[in-house]
Parts: C-alpha cells; structure tokens; sequence
C-alpha cells in the first residue's frame, strides 16, 4: 500500500493505529539519514546540515562557529549521570589594558650618560586577553539541526594576575584549573528480570445473610404462589387450574365439567382423585362416584343424572345417539341451580365437546375446564413422580417399580438417553392414595393413640386423628419427651384449643385436614395460627406447628408456603417471639417434613 | 491460600490445548451467562442486575469468540428457580471463577496475566514453555495475540526493542487517542475491531469483580473468603522506583464501566516516552514537548520495574497510539 494510500484511511480501531505506528517504524529505515560536513575556514569552522523533508525536498543550513582553542576538557566535578550539568556563562575580569610612558627632557650641553627611554607598568593587571574554550554542550544534537545558539561555558574559577610574571604566565601557557581527582567510571544499572509466583486460592462458598433469607422466604412465596399439582404438571393450562382449585374454596354452586382429551395413559384417575380431595375441602365429605366408561350412560341419565355431590366419568362416545344426547342436554341445564360436583368427560376433540357442551346449556354458562393440549407424557410423568415423592415421602423407586405389573399397566419412556419402563399414571397415583390410607391406618391402629384424646366436635375425621398421632410420635421421637408430658385437644387460653400442646417447649401443634372449610379452605390456617396471637393466651407458646394433610397440601402447595410467610411477618410485626412452621407428614417415614425442604424439592426440580 | 509458579500454572492448564478451554469455558463461563442474565432480568433497576448484565454480556462475548476457535461448545445450564438462590449460585461461582481460585481461577489467570507484557518478560521470566514455536503458536492463537501487531514497539533501532516490545490483547483496554494537553493530560480508550478471546476473559474478570462487590441485593451473600482482596494483598505492588505521583487510582469495582472502550482517563503527570528516554513530566504540550522532568529513566528500566504488579493486574498501563505516552494506574478496590 503505498503512503498515501495509507495516509487516506481513516483510523478508528486500536487495529488501524497499530499497523499505522509499525508500518512508520519500518519505512524510517528507508528515508535518507542528515549528512552534516564540517569544512575548516581560517576564522571558523562552517558545519553544513543537509536533510530530506518527509515530502522530499533538500534542504541544507550552514553556520559557523569559530575554532576551539582549548584542548583539555576541565572537569571541575564529578559527573552526576543523574543530573545534567548546569552550563553558565563564565565570569572573567577583563580590564582595558594600562600603559604609562614618562619621557626625560634632555640635557644638553652636559654630556650624561645617555639612557634608553623607560617603560613603567602598573602594577595591576589591567587587560587579560579572551580565552578560547572548547563548544561542548549536551544539546549538540540540536545545535547542530536548527543553528548555531550562544555556548555556555563552564564557569571558571576567577583568575587574577597580580605580577607581570603572573599575568604573562596567564597569556603564554593554559591555565592550571583543578582535574578530577579520579576517573570516572560508568556502570549499567537496570533492574534484573524477576519472575512472579502468583497467588492462589482454595474455592468459595456462600451463605446468605438473614435478611437474604427472609427475602428469598418473601420471593420464593411469591415465585409459588398459586401453583400446585395441576400447576406443576400442565404449566401451560395454568390459568385454568388455577380457576378449578378456587372452585373448591369460591363459588361451590354449581357442577364442574372438565373436559379432557383421550389418552391412552389413564389421566382421568388423576383428576378424579382430585376431584374427590376438593369436595373433601369444600364439604368434608365423599363425593358419590358415578363410573360411566363402558355403558350405562343414557340410563344413568335418565333415571337419576344429577351432577351435584358427585364425580362422574363419561366418554363423549357414550352420549352419541339422539336419546342420550337428549337426556345429556337435559341434565347440563338442570346444572345451573345444583351444588358441587363435577363430570369429567373424555373426549377424541376437545373443542367440539366444548362447543357441544356450551350449546345445550344455553341460556346457562357452565364451569368449564378444558384441557387442551396435553404435556410430552415423559415430562409429565417426571412431574407427577416428583411431586407426588415429594409430597407423600414415597421413594422414588417404590413408586415407580414396575416388577409386578402387567405388560397394559406399564408404559416405556426414554429417560436420560435410556428406555424405562414406568408404571401407567393411574397405577402411580393409586400407589400413593393407598400408601396414605395404610399410613392413617397404621397410625390409628399405633400405641400413640393412646395419648390422644378427641375433639370436641364430632365430625372429627380420621385423618385428624392420625395427624394427631404422628404430631406425639414426632415430638416424642424427636425431642425425647415422654407421650405424658405432651397434652392434646389441649386448652391454652380462652377459647384456644391447641390439637397438641408441649408445655416444656411451649410448642402448639395445629392438625389440618381442611375438610368441609368452605369457602377459602385456606383461611382455615390463618385462623388456626392467629388465634394464638388475637386470644388470651393463658400458656407459653413460643412455637407454633401446623401440619397439613398431604393431598391438601400438594394440591395447595405455593398458597401454603405463601401463608407460612405471611404469618411469620405477621408475628414478627406484633412483636410476638413466636416462630411459625409449616410441615407435611412423611407417610413412607412416618415423621415430619418442613414445608420449605418439599418446595426446594418440587420446584428446583431435584 | 498458597501460590503457583507460572512453570506449574501453563503445564497444568496447558493453553495451547483447545479441549482444556473448552471445558473452562462449558463449566465456568456458561453457569455464570446463564445465572447472571436471570439476576440481570429479576432484579431489574437493583445495582446487582448493572453489573450482572455486563458480566453476561461478557460470558456471552467468551462463548461467541471461544466457538470460532475452539468448535462446538455445549451450552447448558439449569438455572435455580428460587432467584436468592440464583444470587447465591451467582456470587459463589463468580468467586471460583476468579484471578487463581479454584481449577477454572488459573484458566482466568493464565490469560488475564497475558494482556500487556514484554516479549522479554514472557518468554524469559514468566512461561518460558512459551518459547516452544508450536505451542506458542497455538496458544497466542487461542486468545488473540498477535506477534506482528504488538501493542508497543520501542521506536529505537536497537537489540532491546525486540524485548521490549509489548504483546497482549487489543480490546482490553490499552491503546488511546489523546484528547488532551498541557498540565492535564486526557486519554480516551480506543475501541478494537475484534474481540479476542484472552481479551474477552480480561472483561470477564473484570465484570467478576464488579460481581463480587456485591451491589445491592447481592449484598445478602456472603462467600466464604473475600478472593479480590486476597489477591491483591498477595500481588507485587506498584514499584516504588517510578515516580509516586505519577499513578491515577484504578477502582476495580467499577472497573467495568470506568477502563472501557472510550472511556477517557485524565492525568496529570504522565509518562513521556521518547525513543528509550522516559520521563515522568508535570506538563505534557506535546509528544516531544514538556516541562517540568520529575524523573527521567529508561525503557528498559521502565518496563521491567513495571512487569510483575502490570501482569498480575496490580498496575496497570495506558499508551498513546503514538507509543509516545504512558499512563500508569494503580488497581485497588
């Protein structure tokens, strides 16, 4: 490229000036060097400069400079390499130069000795003649560039002449100035080479602070909120689940039809089994159930067809003729004024069903809850294992073993590259439903119920008892308090009846089931643990546990946490030093879980 | 805490080898792009999500630059959903990622120690390994050195500006454009075309600091060991022959925002470089005109004075594009 090629290119990256500044570098050996000649005149010497300008034209400066005439360099001192001399003008005492004459008048006509005219000096020196001394300066470089600028000369020391002897002494030979009393010696001095060793460090961990925690506490409530089983396991249907959880806890008024696509995996277990866990919160009881798979359908309709207090499960294939359609038509729109229940279709088309549905209510808008695509079933499962492992603290391989099924109850899926056999959604589901039934069973049948004694209400069910088992199991095992020492339906103030009471930890217990506590199932817990704070309280309580059924809680599992926070707030703004803690029962354990281990399990995924 | 030669640290990581970048850049850098872009988007407005923005923008910078040279790079990472936890995760491999912790430390150290140094520094006091053509040869190709476009070349024919020659990355900050003269002198930071990957890790670095000053709500970590402060402590500190008043303050927490590309740094005594004289002066007019000498030394004296605290990241050094003046800042926190 040539230079004014380069010249022309505009620089804008580290890059362009790099190459710009090496590309200088390598032309400058190119360039013709300065030629300086120095020609001898009988005055002074001429010193002739010729250069080349970067745009090639010649130029050339002469100047003079007159002869050096002293041919030693005096060194007055020694050289310091770190500071430059200091070069001044020389300071000389120059006189003009005295002369007397004295001329005797002649005496004539007596003959004296004739004598030759004598000169008389004075005796000081009068005029010293200029010393020539040599151009030395450090800045010769740039003397000899640009011109020829006034020469410093070393300063002298001052000389005086006080004979004649002296003073032609002074103008005949050089004068004695002070030598150097050593030579000079010059050493390198650079630092040397060193080679570092660097540091290093073993790995970091972390912790959070307490007021990390309490906001992790705040977000990850948040971050949950609303989002149970059905959540967890049709992310993208969420809205709707959301909707068919709050029916139980909202309006119960009226039937819910859920419409779900066939699947070949039995997903209509699933939801009647939560179907039946929300009638259990809304009325605290059994909904009837009303299997409808096979035939029967149009009889069934004809002769008793009511949705309400009931889960019925029906294929769309079933209402197909004109008849059953008819008696299908008739009781959709019997729906509007019944209470809660609910008909779980299957159907081939989703949407046609749903249309279908809508018309023959007309002019009554039923609940519907359409689930329209279905997760990847190997997501699904995933899912479902995790949550409901988690939640009942089933093993993972006890839920999943598929040894004694049959080929139908089984299903392949690809796992982590690998083909597993899993055992069909139904299976998995009826697997925990009869691990709690055993569980509540077993801890009514246990030693332990000998410490508890009943509510005062009598629709006490079984699962408040068990869980009331399990609190003394739990408290006894844990903290090695004696079954005696630990009170149950216990009165620790007015009107506060704790489920079970240690007065050594001052520690109440609340069991949960959340059966028949519609509306809002859920504010059943904020009363339970504010009651401890708004009543007169007439024990210690420094510690409050609430234990909450695990269909319940998987079902409602961010709203609970939520609530856990909240009330943790709750107290700590009314100053109260109680500490609040959420637990679900371990019913492969037989203990009690934190709330909090099963949301970092659920929902982080492991 | 202990320490590591150079030798034991380029045989350990051995940098001309692309699979051992590979997995530096698949279990450090990928973790810590996807934890700090959720941090940067969940604690929008925050301080922390400032600095976890540039830091992933920086990891997402290595894994560009890193898959031209180094092929197909496996970019998975599950993020936590709990966003503390991301905070924590964040914090924690920010600070295993860093200058010497940890095995992915001494892949960040190895390049961070390579972005300004004299040939002769490299190839005779640091990783002579280096003067092995093949494996030099892979390794300056990894991370971007450019043997034929070095940063500054002493403009003096001489035996020494060979040695003197400093090679490193041309967009970590370096190269400058003056701005201006006289009792002040300005720099602004000029941009490079390309990223480089050693010089991608440098930012990388950088934004790891800025990480582990913890702003706002990443305040609520707490790592076991305070590693930033811990390595300078143990770094050579800024040598005392150069003039004292001649290094500007270097904050390494703001680092990331403050030494970029056009950025400007002012100072006012500054290094005038004049073939192999260099002078500390109060006041600069231009490249060959000063006042005011408040030390005059020489190249060679200059950079080897200057090596061990500017490769371990203690000082740090700016040029003109002209390679005709030095600004020499001190890194603190």
């Amino acid at each position: 490229m040539s230079e004014e090629r380069r010249r022309l290119k505009a620089l804008h990256y580290v890059e362009d000036y790099l190459e710009d500044l090496l590309y200088m570098l390598l032309s400058a050996k190119e360039r013709p060097e300065v030629e300086v000649k120095i020609e001898e005149a009988k005055e002074a010497q001429k010193i002739r400069v010729v250069s080349v300008t970067p745009e090639g034209r010649k130029t050339e400066i002469i100047s003079e400079a007159p002869h050096p005439s002293l041919k030693e360099l005096p060194l007055l001192t020694p050289i310091n390499v770190m500071r430059p001399l200091e070069l001044t003008q020389p300071i000389l005492p120059l006189e003009n130069e005295v002369s007397a004459e004295v001329r005797l008048q002649s005496l004539y006509k007596i003959g004296y000795l004739l004598q030759m005219p004598v000169k008389v000096f004075d005796y000081e020196v009068k005029r010293i003649l200029p010393l020539h001394l040599p151009l030395v300066s450090p800045i010769f470089y740039s003397w000899l560039r640009e011109e020829i600028k006034p020469v410093g000369f070393l300063e002298q020391p001052e000389v005086n002449a006080f004979t004649l002897k002296n003073l032609l002494r002074l103008v005949e030979i050089l004068p004695k100035l002070p030598r150097t009393a050593e030579r000079i010696e010059a050493n390198v001095k650079v630092p040397a080479l060193t080679s570092n060793i660097f540091p290093i460090q073993n790995e970091v961990k972390t912790t959070l602070t307490d007021t990390a925690e309490s906001l992790r506490a705040k977000a990850q409530a948040q971050h949950v909120k609303g989002r149970g089983l059905l959540e967890l396991i049709f992310p993208e249907e969420m809205e709707k689940f959301r909707r068919f959880r709050g029916a139980s806890g909202g309006y119960v008024g009226e039937p819910i039809i859920i419409v779900l696509p066939e699947s070949e995996h039995h997903l209509w277990y699933l939801f009647w089994v939560i179907c039946r866990e929300f009638y259990r919160e809304v009325k605290g009881e059994y909904p009837e159930p009303v299997v409808l798979l096979d035939k029967g359908c149009e009889l069934w309709l004809r002769v008793s067809g009511m949705f309400s207090e009931k889960i019925i499960i029906l294929r769309e294939q079933s209402i197909k003729d004109d008849e059953s359609k008819k008696w299908f038509k008739r009781r959709l729109q019997e729906a509007f004024s019944q209470g809660l229940g609910f008909l779980i279709i299957m159907t081939k088309n989703v949407d046609n069903t749903v249309t279908f549905i809508k018309e023959s209510c007309k002019p009554y808008a039923p609940m519907i809850i359409d689930v329209r695509t279905l997760p990847e079933l190997s997501r699904l499962m995933e899912v479902l294992i995790r949550v409901l492992s988690a939640g009942f603290g089933i093993p993972y391989s006890e839920l999943c073993k598929v040894d004694d099924l049959r080929a139908g109850d089984k299903v392949a899926m690809i796992v982590e590259g690998k083909l597993q056999e899993f055992p069909q959604m139904d299976i998995i589901v009826t697997r925990v439903d009869r691990a709690y039934r055993n569980f509540v069973n077993e801890l009514l049948s246990s030693n332990y119920l000998a410490h508890v004694r009943r509510d005062v209400s009598e629709r006490e069910s079984e699962d408040h008892v068990a869980m009331k088992i399990l609190a003394i199991k739990y408290i006894n095992e844990r903290f090695n308090i004696k079954p005696e020492k630990i009170a149950c339906t216990f009165d620790v103030g007015s009107e506060v009846i704790a489920d079970v009471y240690v007065e050594e930890r001052a520690l109440a217990v609340e069991c949960e089931t959340m059966f028949g506590t519609a509306p809002a199932p859920l504010l059943k817990i904020f009363e339970s643990v504010r009651k401890y704070i708004e009543r007169a309280i007439s024990k210690p309580i420094n510690e409050i546990w609430v234990i909450i059924r695990n269909w319940s809680a998987i079902l409602h599992l961010g709203d609970l946490l939520w609530i856990e926070n909240i009330l943790r707030e709750e107290l700590k703004k009314r100053s109260k030093e109680i500490n609040v803690k959420f637990f679900i029962p371990d019913v492969y354990g037989k203990y009690l879980k934190p709330i909090d281990d099963i949301v970092n399990i659920i929902f982080s995924g492991g | 805490m202990s320490t590591i030669s150079p030798d034991e640290l380029i045989n350990e990581i051995q940098p001309w080898n692309v699979d051992s970048w590979r997995n530096f850049v698949e279990n450090c850098v990928v973790p810590i792009k996807f934890l700090a872009e959720t941090v940067a988007k969940q604690f929008a407005g925050d301080a922390s999500s400032e600095v976890s923005r540039f830091l992933a923008d920086c990891a997402t910078r290595v894994l560009e630059v890193a898959r031209k040279f180094l092929g197909e790079v496996k970019v998975k990472f599950e993020v936590p959903v709990d966003p503390i936890e991301c905070l924590r995760q964040l914090v924690e491999r920010c600070g295993n990622a860093f200058l010497g912790v940890g095995e992915n430390g001494k892949y960040t150290l190895f390049a961070w120690t390579l972005r300004k140094i004299t040939k002769e520094y490299l190839f005779e006091a640091l990783y002579p390994t280096l003067k092995n053509e093949e494996k030099r040869g892979k390794t300056f190709e990894i991370l971007g050195i450019k043997e034929d476009l070095p940063l500054f070349v002493p403009a003096v024919k001489s035996p020494l500006t060979e040695n003197l020659t400093i090679l490193g990355y041309p967009d970590y900050p370096s190269i400058c454009r003056v701005e201006e003269w006289g009792e002040y002198v300005t720099l602004s930071i000029l941009p490079a075309r390309e990223p480089t990957f050693g010089g991608s890790i440098c930012k990388f670095v950088d934004g790891l600091v800025a990480v582990l000053s913890r702003p706002g709500i990443l305040s609520g970590v707490e790592p076991s060991a305070d590693v930033v402060k811990i390595y300078l402590d143990k770094c050579p500190s800024k040598p005392t022959e150069l003039h004292q008043y001649s290094w500007g303050k270097l904050d390494w927490k703001t680092s990331y925002a403050n030494l970029s590309e056009l950025s400007k740094w002012r100072i006012d005594r500054p290094w005038s470089i004049s073939g192999f004289a260099v002078r500390c002066v109060d006041r600069l007019y231009s490249s060959e005109k000063w006042d005011g000498v408040l030390q005059e030394t020489n190249l060679l004296s200059f950079l080897r004075w200057l090596m061990p605290s500017l490769i371990t990241g203690r000082a740090e050094i700016l040029l003109s594009a002209d390679g005709r003046i030095a600004l020499l800042l001190e890194r603190g926190i």
